[in-house]
């Protein structure tokens, strides 16, 4: 399978005068529609790895591709739409603008590159709610929904334009162990029905034993990588 | 032993699917007492496959999972039945002497310990002292059963493969305050469902089969020699 993200080389090193090296000569790839997790302890540098892949962050030095474009050289505007256009993010937190209802989030990042919204995309949110279980509460505002509710919001305003890779940091950090399997079984769901490849930082063990890759990083460096090939699973 | 291996391994699954823990006792326990199977053969051809078969699919967790755990624990109590016998068999062992003394564990948050409570009648098998300390072991419970129990061996098994994460930082501590003397070796099914070895973890030797243990022991006890 094609790769969807490659690393090479990639270093990351912060401040000018005291100089802070977090990562370490990283090299991966990821194939597309494949379901992976990082672990790792706090300030080993998983979450800056993240946002250097969501081109959030640039690297120090290295090369980022993703769908085979090298980021590392295009534009603010340039790397705004590949942004856009390949990548959802879901965070801890869920970022949801409260004044809009879950329907109004969810189509937000197709509306702030378009000003009309075609059927497709209209079609697609209400499939994505569907899909999601927010049929009951897709006129709530944000505020007015419960912590699962919202973080489902959020994945769902991830997928609105399609992308082929979501990038998740810590999608259950916040929620009890009956939504954390809810929303595990919602990423896998979307995993297998779009092909959407996952790379989702995360603590809990419940979820990264059910992904089928495990990237440890640690003090920077990626200390394992292993993959599930198990049946089942 | 001459037994049709494929024909008691189907009759044995019947058993265990209808959750009948006597027959599928009685009928293991009547396999051994009349020398038709031997642990190893029982173990390897019929408890463990009947075990592995059992796929619990995504979505499926609820109807599956609570009678992938009645079917274990019908095999384990299999497993504690059937140590005269273990015992028995360790006889064929005796003439070629002692290949050291072994302790068996799982790390942290390893609850799966069947197969390497069937690995522990290996080594009792093949003539290894051996203690198994059981499942769900912190790094530092091992590190001070090996400072209390000074053996040879540690036998780590590892069968959810984001435990392996822990096995690296156990071989690590057992490198540190016990290295050359205690050699390390690994098994369980995360080894095979990742393609991983025992070196990329630091151990010395990933143990698959009864085979490989009885390779491990004639080595020992020609190297203690």
């Amino acid at each position: 399978m094609a790769n969807v993200i490659s690393l090479r080389n990639v270093n990351k090193v912060y401040g000018t005068d005291i100089k802070t090296q977090v990562l370490f000569d990283i090299n991966l790839d990821f194939e597309e529609s494949s379901f992976n997790s990082i672990i790792g302890q706090s300030g080993s540098g998983k979450s800056t790895l993240l946002n250097i892949i969501g081109t959030l962050d640039k690297p120090t030095s290295g090369e980022v591709f993703i769908n085979g474009t090298k980021t590392t050289q295009l534009s603010k505007d340039e790397l705004a739409k590949v942004r856009n256009e390949s990548i959802g993010f879901v965070f801890q937190f869920h970022y949801l603008l409260p004044e809009f209802t879950a329907y109004e989030n969810i189509i937000m990042p197709y509306r702030i590159k378009n000003d009309t919204i075609p059927a497709e995309v209209h079609e697609r949110a209400a499939e994505l709610i569907h899909l999601m279980g927010l049929d009951k509460v897709k006129n709530n505002p944000a505020t007015k929904m419960s912590g699962g509710q919202q973080q489902r919001t959020s994945i769902a305003r991830a997928l609105i334009n399609n992308p082929r890779i979501i990038l998740a940091d810590e999608p259950t950090g916040n929620l009890d162990s009956d939504t954390t399997e809810k929303v595990y079984d919602l990423m896998r769901n979307i995993n297998e029905k779009f092909r959407t490849m996952f790379l989702i930082i995360t603590h809990d063990p419940r979820i990264a034993q059910k992904t089928d890759r495990i990237l440890e990083i640690l003090d920077g460096r990626i200390n394992l990588d292993l993959e599930n090939k198990a049946p089942g699973k | 032993m001459n037994v049709d291996l494929t024909g008691v391994f189907k009759e044995f699954s019947t058993y265990l699917t209808d959750l009948d823990r006597e027959k599928a006792a009685s009928f293991c326990l009547n396999l051994l007492e009349q020398q038709r199977v031997t642990i190893p053969e029982l173990y390897e051809f019929i408890l463990a496959p009947s075990l592995n078969r059992i796929v619990v699919p995504r979505g499926k967790e609820d109807e599956l999972i609570w009678r992938e755990h009645a079917q274990t624990n019908i095999v384990r109590g299999i497993v504690e039945r059937a140590y005269p016998y273990v015992l028995q068999q360790r006889q064929a062992f005796k003439s070629e002497g002692f290949p050291g003394k072994i302790i068996l564990a799982c790390p942290e948050e390893e609850y799966h310990e069947l197969g390497i409570r069937m690995g522990a009648d290996f080594y009792t098998i093949t003539q290894f002292d051996v203690t198994f300390i059981g499942s769900n072991l912190p790094k530092s419970s091992i590190v001070s059963a090996v400072k209390e129990l000074k053996p040879d061996f540690v036998a780590i098994s590892v069968t959810n493969y984001l435990r392996l994460v822990q096995l690296n930082r156990i071989v690590e501590s057992l490198r540190e305050n016990f290295d050359p003397q205690v050699k390390i070796v690994v098994s369980g099914s995360a080894f095979n469902h990742t393609g991983s070895n025992a070196q990329d973890f630091g151990a010395d030797e990933l143990i698959n089969s009864y085979e490989d243990v009885v390779t491990l022991a004639r080595r020992s006890h020609e190297a203690r020699a």
